[in-house]
C-alpha cells in the first residue's frame, strides 16, 4: 500500500492499464525496427536517445506541469489545504507527475545495458552501476529544477497564479545538458565509459576517482534540487519557515566551484586572496538570479518593514526576502576581499586571468566599484517593481541591464569615450574617485527615486500591526 | 407598494439583528486588514460568525468576498488583524486550522481522470484519515453528496451539478468545523440550485457551520440564517435573516382578505404584531406557533371575514440587500 496519497493519486492519474501496455509495445516495435537494419550498437544508440527524449525532455516537461496543472484544474487550493506535509506532497508530485516518463525511462536503460554487456563487463561492474546511477540522478536533477523553478514562478506570480511551464522545463533542460554535460561530457558523447572519463579529479588539491567524483557532485546537487522543492512547497504549504537555503547553496558553490579551480588558481601562483573572486562571482550571480526570481510585493515589504519598526523579529526574519540575504552576503565576501586586496603585497602575476578579468588589475576599488554597480543595479529594479507598470518589470529591467553592460561599452569605446568607461561599467583604475564616484552619484539619485515612489504608492490610511501576520 | 411592504418588513428584521438566544460563536474576525499591490482590498473588517448558522456573503463584483472567503480560509495572508476559528488563530496556525475546515472555490477543480470513489479516496487520505475511518469517511461523504450510487464514474463524465456535489463531499469528508462556499451554485440549473440547498441546510443541521458567497441572492434565500453585506471592502452589514430572525416559535404572516373587513385590523392587533396593515392585507408577527396561527384563522373566519391567503410572509432577500446597498453608500 502506497502511504503518500500524492503519489498514489499520480499513479492513478499516470499509470493506467492502457498507457502501460502502450510504452513497451512501442517502445520494443522501434527497438526491432532499428536492430533490423543497424544489429545492437543502433539499439544501445536508440535506446539512449529515447531514454534523453523520454526522460530528460517529456521528463521536464511532466514535471514543470506538475503545478501548472494542479493550478489549471482547480485543484491547488484544495492541496494547499490538505495535512500533506511538504516533504510527500514534494517528492509525491516529483516522482509521481513523472511516474509514467520513469516507466519509459526504465525500458530504454535495461535495453541500453542489454545491448552493452560486453562493454560493460570490460569496464567493470562498478562503472556500469555508476553509470545507471548517474543517468538517473541526471534526469531527477532536470525534473528536480523544473519541479522548483515552477514553485518560485508560482510564488512569483502569486497575482496571476500562472507558471510558465516551458521556462520551467528549459530551466531543468538547461540543469541536464548545461551543468551535467559540462561535468560528464562523456557520457552524452559517447555513452560509454571511455578510458579519459575513468581519469581522476582533482578537488582542493585532492585526487578523487571520477566516478566517485561525479556521483558525489550529482547527488549534490539532486539533494540542492530536493531541498529547493521541500522549501518551497513549505512556503507554498503555510508553512512559518526561515529562509537559508539559498543563503546555503550559494556557500555550496563558491566552496564547490573553488575546488575545482584551485589547482589552476595555485598554477598561477595567485595569492589567497585571489580565490575569493570565484566566491565573489558566485555572491554576484546567486544575488541576481535570486532577485529576478523572487516576488516583488510591495505589500510584502511593507509587512516586512512594520515587523522590524515593531522589533518583531521572527516574523521579519522569515518575511526578509532571499535576495536581501543574498545582497548582504555579497557584501559580506566583497568585504573581505577588499581588506586582502588592501594588506596584500605587490601585485600579483601579470597576465593571470579570472574570467577574461586580469587577475593583476583586479584591486580594492575595482572589488568595490563592483559592489557599488550590483548595488545600483538592486535599486533600479526595485524602482522599477515600484512604478506600478502592469508590464514586466523584471523582464524590463533584465534588458536595461543587458543593454548597459554589454551594448553601451562596445559602443563607448567605439566613439572613443573609453575613458567614460567607470560610469557604466566597473572598471579596473587606480582612481578611486573615478572607480566609484558616478556609481555612487547613480546610487544616490536612484535611492531618491524609490524613496519618492514609495511615499507615493503608500496607502493615505495608516495601517497598524493589530496581529501577527 | 410591494416595495414599500418588503422595506417595513425588513426593517423589523434588522431590529431583530441579535438573536433572542445567544450563540456561541465559532469564528472571531477582528480588524482584518487585506491589501494587494495597489489598493487595500478589505478595510478593517470585524465580524463574529456562530456556529449552526448558514451565512450569505453578498456584495456586489469586486466588493471583496472572493478575498475575504480565501482569508477565512486561511489561504491568504492579511495584512493585519486576526481571525480565530474556534479560538485558534487561523494565519499562525494555518496548517491546523486547514483541519478544522473545508473550502470550495469559485473555480473548484477536480481530477477528471479518477473516478469519484477516487477523488474521495485521495481526499480522505490527504486528510489523514486511516483505513477504516478512510473508508467510513468516503462513505458518509458520498451518501452525504447523494453519490453512492457514481463512485465507480469518472469524475469528468459528470454533469456540472454532479460535479459540484462531488467538490462539496471532497470538502466536508473529514467533518470540518466551518464550510466555505465561494459562488457554489453558479452554472447549476434550478433543480440542482435545490438540491445543494437542501445540502446545506441538511450540513447545517448536521452541526456545520457555512458561509456561502454569492451575488445571486435569490439561491441563498432558501437557506441563509445571517447575510453579511461587504462593499468595497467595508462591511455594509451583518444580520440576521428569514425565520432565524424571528423569536422561537413566532412566524412571520400574511393574511389577504377578498374585501375589506371592520374588524379585520381590530381581531389581528388582539393576538398579533402588525407590521404593516391595509384594508385587504396584513403582515404580522405572530407567537405561539401553529396552534396561534390556526386559532387566528379561525377567529377571522368565524368573524365574517373573507379570508383568501393566510400563510407565510417570506422576505426577499434580493430587495432587502440592494435597500441596504444604498443605505450604505449614501451614509
Amino acid at each position: 500500500m502506497i502511504l503518500n496519497p500524492e503519489l498514489r493519486r499520480n499513479f492513478w492519474l499516470e499509470l493506467s492499464a492502457q498507457r502501460l501496455i502502450a510504452m513497451p509495445v512501442l517502445l520494443g516495435l522501434v527497438f526491432w525496427i532499428v536492430g533490423l537494419n543497424g544489429g545492437e550498437s543502433a539499439v544501445s544508440s536508440a535506446a539512449l536517445i529515447a531514454f534523453h527524449l523520454i526522460v530528460y525532455f517529456w521528463g521536464t516537461r511532466r514535471a514543470a506541469s506538475a503545478i501548472a496543472t494542479e493550478l489549471n484544474s482547480g485543484t491547488w487550493d484544495d492541496q494547499c489545504m490538505s495535512p500533506i506535509a511538504a516533504w510527500p506532497m514534494g517528492w509525491g508530485k516529483l516522482l509521481g507527475s513523472t511516474a509514467y516518463v520513469w516507466f519509459g525511462g526504465a525500458i530504454c536503460i535495461s535495453v541500453f545495458f542489454g545491448a552493452n554487456l560486453g562493454a560493460f563487463f570490460y569496464n567493470g561492474g562498478a562503472s556500469v552501476l555508476s553509470l545507471a546511477v548517474i543517468l538517473v540522478l541526471i534526469g531527477l536533477l532536470g525534473h528536480g529544477v523544473a519541479l522548483a523553478l515552477s514553485l518560485m514562478m508560482l510564488r512569483k506570480q502569486k497575482s496571476t497564479r500562472r507558471v510558465p511551464v516551458s521556462v520551467c522545463q528549459i530551466a531543468g533542460l538547461i540543469a541536464i545538458y548545461g551543468l551535467s554535460s559540462f561535468l560528464f561530457v562523456e557520457i552524452f558523447v559517447t555513452s560509454l565509459p571511455s578510458a579519459n572519463v575513468m581519469e581522476n579529479v582533482l578537488w582542493f588539491g585532492g585526487s578523487v576517482t571520477f566516478w566517485t567524483f561525479t556521483l558525489a557532485t550529482m547527488i549534490s546537487f539532486v539533494g540542492w534540487a530536493l531541498l529547493a522543492i521541500y522549501r518551497l512547497m513549505q512556503s507554498e504549504l503555510q508553512y512559518q519557515i526561515r529562509p537559508f537555503a539559498w543563503l546555503g547553496f550559494t556557500v555550496f558553490l563558491m566552496i564547490y566551484g573553488t575546488g575545482l579551480l584551485y589547482e589552476r588558481l595555485l598554477s598561477n601562483a595567485v595569492g589567497l586572496y585571489m580565490w575569493l573572486a570565484l566566491p565573489l562571482f558566485v555572491a554576484v550571480l546567486a544575488f541576481y538570479i535570486a532577485f529576478f526570481l523572487a516576488p516583488k510585493n510591495i505589500v510584502l515589504f511593507r509587512k516586512w518593514l512594520a515587523a522590524f519598526l515593531h522589533q518583531e523579529w521572527a516574523p521579519c526574519w522569515r518575511l526578509t526576502p532571499v535576495w536581501f540575504q543574498s545582497f548582504g552576503l555579497l557584501w559580506l565576501v566583497g568585504a573581505i576581499l577588499i581588506v586582502m586586496l588592501f594588506s596584500q603585497d605587490g601585485p600579483v602575476t601579470a597576465g593571470a586571468q579570472f574570467f577574461g578579468i586580469r587577475l593583476d588589475e583586479i584591486s580594492a576599488f575595482y572589488v568595490l566599484a563592483v559592489l557599488l554597480f550590483v548595488t545600483r543595479d538592486l535599486i533600479f529594479l526595485l524602482w522599477l517593481n515600484l512604478t506600478g507598470s502592469k508590464g514586466k518589470p523584471d523582464l524590463a529591467g533584465a534588458i536595461y541591464l543587458l543593454v548597459l553592460y554589454s551594448v553601451l561599452p562596445p559602443l563607448l569605446g567605439f566613439v572613443g569615450g573609453a575613458s567614460l568607461l567607470p560610469i557604466v561599467i566597473p572598471y579596473p583604475t587606480d582612481n578611486l574617485l573615478w572607480a566609484i564616484g558616478p556609481v555612487s552619484l547613480q546610487v544616490f539619485f536612484l535611492v531618491l527615486l524609490c524613496r519618492k515612489r514609495w511615499s507615493e504608492i503608500s496607502p493615505q490610511e495608516p495601517v497598524f500591526m493589530k496581529g501577527k501576520v | 407598494m410591494h416595495r414599500c411592504k418588503l422595506l417595513i418588513r425588513f426593517a423589523i428584521l434588522l431590529r431583530k439583528k441579535e438573536p433572542e438566544i445567544p450563540m456561541a460563536s465559532l469564528v472571531e474576525i477582528r480588524g482584518l486588514v487585506y491589501e494587494y499591490p495597489r489598493f487595500r482590498a478589505l478595510h478593517d473588517l470585524s465580524a463574529t460568525i456562530e456556529k449552526g448558522t448558514i451565512t450569505a456573503l453578498v456584495g456586489p463584483n469586486g466588493a471583496g468576498k472572493t478575498t475575504f472567503l480565501r482569508c477565512l480560509a486561511a489561504l491568504e495572508a492579511p495584512y493585519s488583524g486576526t481571525i480565530k476559528l474556534d479560538g485558534l488563530n487561523i494565519h499562525s496556525n494555518p496548517r491546523l486550522s486547514h483541519t478544522q475546515m473545508g473550502y470550495l472555490s469559485d473555480f473548484f477543480g477536480l481530477y477528471d481522470g479518477l473516478t469519484v470513489g477516487q477523488c474521495l479516496s485521495y481526499r480522505a487520505y490527504a486528510q489523514e484519515l486511516v483505513a477504516n475511518k478512510a473508508a467510513e469517511a468516503i462513505e458518509w461523504a458520498a451518501g452525504a453528496v447523494n453519490l453512492t450510487d457514481r463512485l465507480g464514474q469518472k469524475a469528468g463524465e459528470l454533469s456540472r451539478g454532479l460535479r459540484q456535489r462531488l467538490a462539496i463531499g471532497q470538502a466536508i469528508i473529514h467533518k470540518p468545523k466551518l464550510l466555505l462556499l465561494d459562488e457554489p451554485a453558479s452554472g447549476l440549473d434550478p433543480e440542482a440550485r435545490d438540491d445543494l440547498a437542501t445540502l446545506l441546510t441538511q450540513l447545517r443541521d448536521g452541526g456545520m457551520t457555512i458561509v456561502v458567497s454569492s451575488h445571486i441572492l435569490a439561491e441563498l434565500e432558501a437557506y441563509s440564517s445571517h447575510m453579511l453585506i461587504i462593499d468595497k471592502g467595508h462591511i455594509v452589514d451583518h444580520t440576521v435573516v428569514g425565520d432565524a430572525a424571528l423569536e422561537p416559535e413566532s412566524a412571520a404572516l400574511t393574511v389577504q382578505l377578498m374585501e375589506p373587513h371592520k374588524d379585520f385590523e381590530k381581531i389581528l392587533l388582539h393576538v398579533a404584531e402588525i407590521t404593516r396593515v391595509t384594508d385587504t392585507a396584513a403582515q404580522i408577527l405572530l407567537k405561539g406557533g401553529l396552534q396561534a396561527q390556526r386559532d387566528l384563522l379561525k377567529k377571522l373566519i368565524e368573524a365574517g371575514a373573507p379570508v383568501i391567503f393566510f400563510g407565510p410572509d417570506k422576505v426577499n432577500l434580493q430587495d432587502a440587500y440592494i435597500e441596504r446597498m444604498r443605505e450604505g453608500r449614501a451614509s
